[in-house]
């Protein structure tokens, strides 16, 4: 029974939003209703705690309903009926309620996807929960089930259960969508390399079995289950069960119950079987098999397959186990597909030589890979399927026995599934790379070589690649679209301190099904060296006939251009004699034969380097080679980017070399000295992030960690590797400078264009929040003289994304076709983007909260893309532009007057016009509305590192802030000086018109409103934060400081110079910045300071909600906010710090 | 009773080669299982219940677990040791329908007397409608335990003397389909 006391807590402990009981009346906009609802709500609660009858619970869920039909805006209810279940579980006499009254909230009109996440991460322990849930799950959108899948993943790893049933769930889904199965692959991959200092760990077989799992899935060219797991039917036949006592004693049971009552098994039978399945460690269960390829890869790096047939060995094993039970058990069969699949996995980006071939991403080259590397243990399948692609061609492979024709086109069907993947996988992991090897590039040559690079990669293209975030294939549009093109002049480089992003233009060309058949046969060849039938990609379980007969049709449509391109084929293998692949040629050869190369550059029209394998084997299976090979090259620029992309593949092959021969150099040592790329140090084999987590795994014979050198090292080694190191950096340094010369020639041609063409188009976009002098330098140097001659009052030099759309359109060879889209990304790798996904996550969350209140603020929310512990693709920001930059722009352009600074509301005034114009007022609305949600979000997220580059004012006067890299605990370093609650300088409140104006009042209005909105539903936040924080290691909730993005600089400056540059800033007024001066700075730890007591960051979270505020209260306390932040000092001294620590105006 | 043991003595082993329809292997592996999920050997009365209350925690299984416990537990000395889990699994898992039905009447039969009266019943179905009923909507005319059972026997109680013998309840249950299917759970699986 409960203590009084207790009781006592429980009705004194409000609904979170409402004030403790005496506040009733202060509550604004409570109506009479709500009051009558809560109070049959706590009634109820009472009866609950005295009587354990069901009935009472009954009008306890009446008066539930009541509360919220009433109002729909205070859905608080059901939440804290949850409370309320929670703190009964702990009563003795409350325990049978407890879990009537949870399924009763779930089966409400409350129960959505948020609570589920927060009803999975709370009760780990429950089986029937667990699996009730995941059921459930199932019944929400698509879309919303993949923005949650962060959450998932991190659940199915951070929680220990008993449960198999969010794993089970999380495979379903893989296996009914492409794109969860992407990005569920990359999410337990960077979880995966987290872990892998504790490969021992539950938690790291866990995921890695589900990985394995997940590649099976992804890769595998026959469906793994046949049907769904819902139906009996499928639990009866697919695979046994394993020794799972307490599931066990469960089935028994539902059997005995059986003869009279069907009903236990009706429940429970999925739950009971696929728990009964659950994955058991008993010595000589196929278990081991895994265990022993965790052991496996410890020896060896398993990354480079073709490198060392024992690692692919130890792979395919661990694969063919993580599959072993789907299929029979027969260890011939599950072995030949794990080789089979191994073929499939890509373990890299495209190397160079595929890069340059052109049709990296085709089909045809993807099946003779997959069944070319392991001739000897190729399946039927995939052989089939080859010889039903090319029926026509003769091959040596025809003895294999033929399979019926139904069954080759549904293995072919699988084929072109796991093709998907493999070239999205391939195609992702070279964007990735690109801005690797930009790295190494020396800066002034960055902007050339991405140039390059792209070029490289557009030979590519089109190709039956997505950009998975961006590409909708849910419901009714459920095709993939084509990456067509990447605009190799409209990528600009975004330089940072250690890293190298950059902005890229996608051209994608959205499918659609009518289209998909006819577009074989329309198009110009040309334009369709890609044969490939999307049709086919379009998720592994969308099975029917249709999609059987078009890959038919296709398979015809095949041939005459497959002709065309064999004769291409024969042509550039002359060619390709000529120039054999640098690859394993040492420094010495290859620095022959740079020179040789680019003697022969301009007569190159391709560099077909296949692999003798291929030669032999496969020439009539290789179709894919692009017809443009043997087309005359026209135009300069065709010569240009042809010549770039001979440069960049030279520097990708040097670079690939390099990695290689240092590491074979430095593998004797224990680490090797230079190679920066510290986490996959040793084991990637020059592969940095994506495959790092498998060389990563257990390091046991190499026993390699980074570390101090080891003893063994002989002097000689050491010369040797910086001598072979010397002659990589001559030779690469040879190539940049060619690189850039032509880099410097496109910009000259580009600039007496510009000159014949008096519009003048300016490409700085938002999103760059590595902003540094170079970027725009690099891209905009011709243009900038322009300009600054011809037009001076070119206000902002932004060229608008339609604008933009419509020139990329009309130069792309592929404008015209109406399926054409433009997407603007940036590529960032070196950078862990899952606190910025994170970040955005909860700005969604908060815009949600916001439309459903109806509060008119804006806030933007932008997509982003992990595809590795450190690496991703960010979604740019359209028409947005720094403060940074306006700042910039402004004084460099004299905009202020003299001896004054330039400010926001002087951009605002020239931007929008003056203060009293209907353009201007519109935009000091946007502004207002915006600011008001970013300051809310600020606060509550503590997001820090606010400075202008950062901060971004898009076209129509909204702010937008990005770069979330310090948030909920951690702060730039030991600059612990952001202490203001949010960002609100003088700059601002002058566009607001002052402290005084009404649209400051409004500002402050709508700030409080949307607060309270939030405060409403504060566990919607508060949740997917908590359920986050468990057992993850983001910085955000580990305090860390670890990767400061522009300030890991210790300033050199000491207190009093900051403040002699306070005073002379010409907006500020020095009184009030002497007035509050911040604590001395230590300069000495700048990198890292430790919190002393961890006091979790969820609940610190809610804290900042102050529920236990009246409404009234809050508004007090939101006023106050809004002055301690307006002008504060700490606002200006960190502005000031960035100024002179980064040049960020 | 080799508590202590990580495998199963060869006396135990053919004992239970005889009495079930597992093999050695099977058997071996099965006792691993089996020590791995209850260390002690056995399965308590409470251990029994917490299982239940995992997978069902929506309703009171509490009293379902107790009539299970007590068909399982043949010696009745209040824990379920391997042989006696085992063999519950050979007969629901290999055993054909008619052994399963044989075994399950003894769920039914509270006092062991040969027959299930309509209480007997009663008290079972309510057990199962507070474990489960919660959880799925039930057609009208079976929505609560009186009527459940008064539709059992209407099927089975042919002799209409009020309650059930073996082989009514053989007979009976085997002339509804969702019964038969609900009874072959495991087949093949184990």
């Amino acid at each position: 029974m409960w203590t009084a006391s207790q009781v006592t807590q429980r009705c004194v402990q409000p609904p979170d939003f409402l004030p403790s009981d005496g506040r009733w009346d202060t509550l604004e906009g409570t109506s009479v209703s709500i009051n009558r609802g809560y109070r049959a709500f706590f009634c109820a609660r009472c009866h609950c705690s005295s009587v354990s009858s069901q009935r009472h619970c009954i009008n306890d869920q009446r008066g539930l309903q009541t509360a919220s039909n009433d109002t729909s805006s205070y859905s608080r209810p059901p939440l804290h009926l949850e409370t309320h279940i929670h703190s009964m579980s702990n009563s003795n006499s409350g325990k049978q309620q407890t879990s009537s009254l949870l399924l009763r909230l779930f089966q409400s009109e409350f129960f959505n996807s948020r609570l589920a996440l927060l009803y999975i991460s709370r009760y780990p322990e429950s089986v029937g929960i667990q699996h009730y849930i995941c059921e459930r799950l199932e019944e929400f959108d698509e879309e919303e089930l993949d923005f949650y899948l962060p959450q998932l993943c991190h659940l199915l790893i951070s929680r220990r259960t008993e449960s198999v049933a969010l794993e089970n769930f999380l495979l379903k889904r893989c296996r009914k969508s492409t794109h969860a199965a992407l990005l569920t692959l990359w999410y337990l991959q960077s979880h995966l390399s987290d872990m892998r200092g504790s490969p021992n760990t539950e938690s790291f077989r866990l995921c890695q079995r589900l990985y394995y799992k997940c590649q099976a899935i992804v890769f595998a060219d026959a469906p793994l289950t046949p049907k769904s797991d819902t139906s009996f039917k499928d639990i009866f036949q697919t695979k046994r069960i394993r020794e799972n006592v307490r599931p066990a004693v469960i089935g028994i049971g539902a059997i005995l119950a059986a003869g009279v009552c069907p009903l236990v098994v009706e429940t429970g039978a999925s739950m009971i079987i696929s728990q009964g399945r659950r994955w058991k460690t008993l010595a000589s269960d196929p278990g081991e098999v895994v265990e022993e390829s965790n052991h496996g890869s410890k020896t060896s790096l398993a990354t480079r397959r073709s490198e060392s047939v024992k690692d692919a060995r130890e792979y395919e094993r661990g694969l063919a186990a993580a599959m072993g039970r789907r299929h029979s058990t027969d260890s011939g069969s599950s072995k030949h597909r794990g080789l089979q699949l191994l073929a499939r996995i890509p373990t890299g980006s495209a190397t160079p030589d595929e890069l340059s071939r052109g049709g990296a991403f085709s089909f045809n080259r993807y099946v003779a890979k997959a069944s070319g590397n392991f001739t000897h243990s190729m399946s039927l399948s995939t052989s089939a399927s080859a010889e039903c692609l090319n029926r026509h061609s003769s091959t040596s492979r025809t003895d294999e026995p033929s399979l019926e024709s139904l069954n080759v086109l549904s293995d072919q069907r699988h084929l072109k599934t796991s093709h998907y993947f493999h070239s999205e996988l391939q195609f992702m992991m070279t964007l990735v790379e690109i801005s690797d090897r930009l790295r190494t590039v020396p800066k002034e040559a960055r902007q050339s070589t991405l140039v390059a690079e792209l070029a490289l990669l557009n030979h590519n293209l089109p190709a039956n690649v997505c950009i998975p975030m961006w590409c909708k294939t849910f419901g009714s549009h459920a095709f993939h679209h084509r990456v067509a093109r990447i605009s190799p002049s409209d990528a600009v480089v975004l330089n940072s301190a250690d890293r190298v992003p950059f902005l890229i233009t996608v051209e994608v060309l959205e499918n659609n099904p009518q289209a998909s058949c006819a577009s074989t046969t329309n198009l110009d060849t040309t334009e369709t060296q890609d044969q490939d039938n999307m049709t086919a990609t379009n998720g592994c379980h969308a099975s029917d006939e249709g999609q059987a007969t078009a890959s038919l049709i296709e398979g015809s449509v095949e041939l005459p251009n497959g002709e065309v391109e064999r004769e291409s084929q024969q042509i550039t293998s002359s060619d390709s004699d000529l120039i054999n692949p640098p690859i394993d040629s040492s420094s010495v050869d290859y620095h022959r034969e740079v020179i040789h190369r680019r003697k022969s550059v301009a007569s190159l029209s391709s560099k077909a380097s296949a692999s003798p394998y291929e030669q032999e084997t496969f020439t009539q299976l290789d179709l894919d080679e692009k017809a443009d090979n043997i087309k005359p090259i026209p135009s300069a620029v065709e010569e240009f980017s042809e010549r770039m992309r001979t440069a960049a593949v030279m520097l990708a092959q040097l670079y690939q070399q390099q990695q290689r021969e240092l590491m074979s150099q430095s593998l004797p040592l224990s680490s090797p000295p230079s190679l920066p790329q510290s986490p996959v140090v040793v084991g990637a084999g020059g592969l940095p992030g994506h495959v790092g987590w498998l060389s990563a795994v257990p390091q046991g014979n190499t026993g390699t960690h980074p570390g101090p050198v080891s003893p063994s090292v002989t002097p000689k080694d050491r010369r040797n590797y910086q001598k072979l190191k010397a002659d990589f950096e001559q030779i690469r340094n040879r190539l940049i400078k060619e690189m850039v010369t032509l880099e410097e020639k496109r910009v000259e041609a580009l600039a007496a264009q510009l000159k014949e063409r008096q519009k003048v188009p300016m490409m700085v976009e938002g999103a760059t929040d590595e902003i540094l002098p170079e970027e725009e330098e690099a891209t905009l140097r011709a243009q900038c003289q322009e300009r600054d001659k011809d037009d001076p009052s070119a206000a902002v030099f932004r060229e608008t994304w339609d604008e933009k759309v419509e020139r990329i359109r009309a130069s792309s060879p592929y404008g015209k076709d109406p399926n054409w889209r433009l997407l603007s990304v940036i590529v960032k790798s070196g950078a862990d983007l899952r606190q910025e996904q994170l970040a955005l996550q909860l700005i969604k969350e908060m815009q949600r909260i916001w439309r459903e209140a109806g509060v008119p603020v804006w806030v933007c929310y932008f997509r982003i893309l992990i595809t590795s512990e450190q690496s991703g693709i960010v979604e740019t920001i359209r028409d947005a532009i720094s403060v940074h930059s306006i700042k910039k722009n402004g004084y460099a352009q004299h905009l202020n007057e003299k001896g004054l600074a330039f400010t926001l509301y002087d951009y605002f005034v020239k931007e929008f016009g003056n203060p009293g114009s209907t353009r201007f007022l519109q935009a000091q609305d946007n502004f207002m509305r915006s600011l008001a949600a970013y300051s809310v979000i600020c606060y509550l997220l503590q997001i820090k590192d606010r400075h202008n580059g950062n901060i971004l004012i898009d076209i129509q006067g909204h702010v937008i802030h990005i770069d979330f890299g310090f948030m909920l605990s951690n702060s730039p370093g030991s600059l612990g000086f952001e202490l203001a609650p949010f960002k609100l300088p003088q700059d601002y409140v002058d566009i607001l018109g002052g402290v005084g104006s009404d649209k400051f009042t409004e500002f402050r209005a709508l700030m409080k409103e949307a607060f309270f909105a939030l405060r409403k539903k504060a566990d919607d936040i508060v949740s997917l934060v908590e359920m986050m924080e468990h057992g993850s290691s983001l910085p955000c909730f580990t305090g860390a400081s670890a990767k400061p993005s522009n300030v890991p600089v210790p300033p050199t400056a000491t207190t009093s110079s900051f403040l002699s540059f306070l005073g002379s800033e010409g907006d500020l007024s020095p009184d009030a910045a002497r007035a509050t001066l911040p604590p001395p700075i230590d300069t000495k730890t700048t990198s890292f300071t430790p919190i002393p007591e961890k006091y979790p960051v969820g609940a610190a979270l809610k804290d900042r909600f102050h529920l236990s505020l009246s409404e009234t209260e809050f508004g007090n306390l939101v006023d106050s906010l809004v002055e301690r932040s307006c002008n504060s000092a700490y606002t200006r001294l960190y502005d000031s710090f960035q100024y002179y620590a980064n040049g960020i105006l | 009773m080799g508590k202590s043991h990580s495998k199963l003595s060869q006396e135990q082993l053919k004992e239970l080669q005889r009495c079930t329809n597992f093999d050695k292997k099977e058997l071996q592996q099965w006792y691993k299982g089996f020590m791995k999920d209850c260390p002690s050997g056995a399965l308590d009365r409470t251990e029994f219940q917490k299982i239940y209350k995992q997978f069902f925690p929506f309703g009171d299984s509490s009293a379902f677990a107790d009539h299970v416990f007590n068909v399982f537990d043949e010696n009745k000395n209040g824990s379920i040791d391997f042989e006696e889990f085992i063999s519950a699994l050979s007969v629901t898992s290999r055993g054909n329908l008619d052994q399963k039905l044989v075994w399950s009447f003894k769920l039914y039969d509270i006092n062991n007397d040969g027959y299930i009266t309509r209480e007997e019943m009663l008290k079972i179905v309510q057990a199962i409608y507070k474990m489960v009923g919660n959880m799925v909507k039930l057609p009208p005319d079976e929505d609560t335990p009186d009527k459940r059972v008064e539709k059992i026997f209407t099927l089975m109680d042919t002799n209409e003397d009020g309650k059930l013998d073996m082989e009514e309840f053989r007979k009976g249950s085997q002339k509804d389909p969702t019964i038969v299917q609900a009874l072959n759970l495991y087949d093949g699986l184990v």
